[in-house]
């Protein structure tokens, strides 16, 4: 029986709390943090566009360009729609767009890696070259020409950075069921019999989670930002979707008369990396058997 | 105690004293070096051909056809220009000019010169004229064989482009002659150095030097006119505009263009095939709310697709639509719009347009038209436009030179560059109303003197504006800042040919 199995017959909060995991990330400040930051952002775009006083894009042409109040925490935009509520639309988007993209690349990038990992041979051969080719381009290049290509729009937005991104997954996931593979508890499957689907459903991906998750986490960070700068440069949502990376960038065109057109949107888009960042590397550190004991870990996550 | 001054302490003194009294009473520029920061263009890098010097601004070079405040062609380097038959132009050159190293200009020079911009921009489909379709008759004497009649070439060879380089121009050596009244002085990259050039057949500038530097970003370029490192900013940000004139040490100058901004309609795509629906449209704009907002009132409101800066415009004599909401509702409920979604195209590198693209989705939504945006790079613009993909593309259309009628043709004639490709594969276009239409391009091409050519065009001009094949918008202003004690930046209504050689610094 593997560890995450036991785990997930754990399903009270309490025992949630006591979970090793979240225990060591409980102790590390910096992760306690980040976990604030990214809940909070997540509340926010969950239940912000209900909280939200006004509708985002009704405009008020004889209200532009005004700054923070009491009517308008954050201002009023270029063509006076309130900036605090199109924030709070733009977190469901941007926040959104980039789990979404996560969660494509993590999908892509572990079916990948466990089939690479696991068949071996010449599909893995032919699979970790495909990785090696795309991981030869910087990846927010590529991500500029395949949107450039595409089109600018969300859908466009989310699938080139859903196509550059998950060869890393692909990659950690592989190395992982190499060495998975080999173990007495798979090998023993194995000779039972399990067929191959059910060998890396129930043996070999539970036990890859760790290091996914990991990535994922730290992961999401880049991708916000990435996100909101091909938005930035026109390849993202279109006008007048309030996403933030498209806000900065009209926002910029006012920066001396009405900075907090830029500095709004660029501080939740910090927040954001920020958040998921440190969050990270508390997940990295506490799913590390060796750092539970010491500082420093043997799993070493890759980021943008 | 008695001083003794020898004669030497008196000459100094009477020569210090005079020094000075000239100071006060002769020019105030005579050491002066002003810097202008002016923006970028998709050009830079590409002005091999003038030496690396751009053609705009800077008067190196001159072309043989100037062009007036009225937007019309008038003598330059040529005094004087006949067509001796349809295809056939003559030019007589000015006797008193010289290059800048001394050399005569003479009809020889003329040809050379043409046959390398020609060849560099690939102008043959441009001006009608081939690179060997330029001769010298005799020294002063250049005839143009056009490919086909072109009753404009002498407006359109009026372009900064087309200035006279001297074939020992060579952007290598950074070597730039030309006959302007600045000569190169320095060159790095972009960036250029001029001084006067004393030897001008008609006005020497007044100030010493006049340096020309790239500072792309608007809001840069005020930042730094603010500080030292420029005396004059080219078109700051609008937004900016207004608090440069409301300082103590910057002002600001301002000019219509012959540009418009407006929304252009495709008459052959559902539901917009509805001349009904397109009217609706065109009562709901309110040109004045664009204009005071998204260009902080620098700009006219449009009546037509013509800026009035171009001499057969008739915006006066146009119908001004709206803004009228009620009309637009009936105008709608008449038509048969039945709530399909229409695709307003933007440039995503012109973020004016993008502003303009919101308020006209708002405007349409209040008349129960729905609509979506979609933004594209400025490359693929026009293309996107003349495939007919979109509903409404908000785009900007002006001339650089004292010939406009391409632009008529090009917007509302079938064989126009936005309409001549699905006119061609499918027989329909994109503003093109018919062969009416085409027929009083072609009458405006070919007709003598204004009058006529006003009453042609303006015809036109008044029956795209009844169908709602365009949306006016705005007629473009630009502006230049400058120091405050500086004078005599001379706008001009191409905004490339702001000319600064009447720079000056006023007496304190």
């Amino acid at each position: 029986m593997s560890v995450l199995e036991r785990r997930g017959s754990e399903g009270r909060i309490s025992a949630w709390f006591d979970h090793p995991t979240v225990r060591a990330l409980r102790r590390n400040p910096s992760a306690v943090a980040g976990a604030v930051v990214v809940a909070t952002l997540a509340l926010l775009a969950v239940v912000g566009p209900i909280l939200a006083p006004y509708d985002p894009n009704a405009q008020h042409l004889d209200n532009r360009l005004q700054g923070p109040s009491f009517a308008h925490p954050l201002g009023t935009d270029q063509l006076g729609r309130d900036v605090a509520t199109r924030l709070l639309y733009g977190a469901r988007i941007t926040l959104g767009i980039a789990v979404l993209i996560t969660a494509v690349r993590l999908t892509i990038g572990v079916a990948v890696g466990l089939v690479a990992g696991y068949c071996g041979g010449w599909v893995d051969e032919t699979l970790m070259r495909v990785v090696d080719v795309l991981l030869a381009f910087p990846g927010i290049v590529l991500a500029l020409v395949v949107a450039g290509i595409l089109g600018p729009s969300l859908t466009n937005l989310v699938l080139a950075l859903a196509v550059v991104g998950w060869t890393r997954y692909a990659r950690i996931v592989r190395s992982s069921v190499l060495e998975l593979r080999e173990r007495p508890f798979v090998a023993a499957s194995r000779l039972t019999g399990a067929p191959r689907r059910r060998v890396l459903r129930r043996h070999v991906l539970p036990n890859v989670a760790g290091p996914v998750v990991v990535l994922a986490t730290l992961d999401l960070g880049g991708v916000v930002l990435a996100a909101a700068g091909l938005s930035f440069l026109g390849l993202g949502a279109q006008p007048p979707t309030p996403e933030w990376g498209t806000m900065l960038s009209t926002g910029r065109h006012h920066l001396r008369e009405a900075s907090w057109l830029v500095n709004a949107p660029g501080l939740a888009i910090v927040l954001a990396v920020l958040g998921t960042n440190l969050l990270g590397d508390g997940l990295r550190d506490a799913l590390d058997p060796n750092d539970r004991t010491e500082r420093g870990g043997q799993t070493e996550v890759t980021r943008d | 105690m008695t001083k003794s001054y020898s004669r030497r302490h008196v000459l100094a003194g009477v020569g210090v004293g005079l020094g000075a009294l000239a100071g006060c009473l002769g020019d105030s520029m005579d050491g002066e070096s002003i810097t202008v920061a002016r923006s970028d263009t998709s050009q830079d890098g590409q002005w091999g051909v003038y030496g690396g010097v751009i053609p705009y601004y800077t008067r190196v070079f001159e072309p043989l056809v100037g062009t007036s405040a009225e937007m019309e062609p008038e003598p330059l380097l040529a005094t004087d220009w006949e067509r001796t038959d349809e295809t056939t132009w003559q030019f007589s050159l000015r006797e008193d000019v010289t290059f800048h190293n001394g050399a005569a200009l003479t009809a020889d020079d003329v040809v050379a010169s043409f046959e390398a911009t020609i060849d560099h921009w690939e102008a043959t489909g441009w001006i009608n004229v081939e690179p060997d379709g330029v001769s010298a008759l005799d020294d002063h004497t250049v005839e143009f064989e056009t490919v086909e009649p072109f009753p404009t070439l002498p407006g359109t060879i009026s372009h900064n482009y087309f200035g006279i380089v001297h074939s020992d121009t060579d952007e290598d050596d950074d070597t730039a002659i030309g006959t302007g009244p600045f000569r190169l002085e320095d060159r790095s990259g972009d960036d250029v150095t001029l001084v006067p050039y004393e030897d001008h057949w008609d006005v020497v500038p007044a100030v010493e030097e006049l340096q020309l530097d790239v500072v792309g970003d608007p809001t840069t370029r005020v930042q730094a006119l603010e500080g030292t490192d420029a005396d004059v900013a080219l078109e700051p940000p609008r937004s900016a505009v207004s608090r440069l004139e409301e300082a103590e040490g910057t002002t600001t100058d301002s000019q219509l263009t012959p540009r418009t901004c407006f929304g252009a309609i495709n008459i052959y795509k559902e539901p917009t095939d509805d001349e009904t629906l397109r009217r609706a449209l065109a009562y709901a704009v309110d040109q004045e709310t664009i204009v005071d907002s998204v260009l902080e009132g620098v700009g006219e409101p449009a009546r037509g697709p013509i800026s009035p800066e171009i001499p057969w415009a008739i915006h006066d004599e146009l119908p001004a639509f709206g803004p009228d909401l009620e009309a637009a509702r009936d105008l709608v409920d008449e038509s048969n719009y039945d709530g399909e979604t229409l695709s307003i195209l933007i440039d995503g590198d012109e973020p004016d347009d993008r502003n303009v693209a919101e308020i006209l989705q708002d405007r349409f939504d209040e008349i129960g038209v729905d609509s979506e945006i979609t933004s594209v790079e400025s490359a693929a613009f026009m293309e996107t436009l003349t495939d007919g993909e979109a509903h409404v593309s908000i785009a900007t259309l002006g001339s650089n030179s004292a010939a406009a009628d391409y632009l008529v043709r090009a917007m509302f004639h079938s064989e126009g560059s936005d309409n001549k490709q699905l006119y061609e594969e499918e027989g329909t276009g994109v503003m093109n109303l018919g062969s009416e239409v085409d027929e009083l391009i072609e009458e405006g091409y070919r007709a003598d003197g204004l009058e006529a050519k006003r009453e042609l065009y303006g015809e036109v001009q008044e029956r795209v504006v009844e169908a709602g094949v365009v949306l006016p918008l705005y007629y473009l202003e630009y502006v230049v800042a400058h120091e405050t004690e500086l004078t005599g930046p001379t706008l001009h209504p191409v905004s490339a040919m702001t000319d600064f050689t009447e720079l000056d610094r006023l007496d304190e």
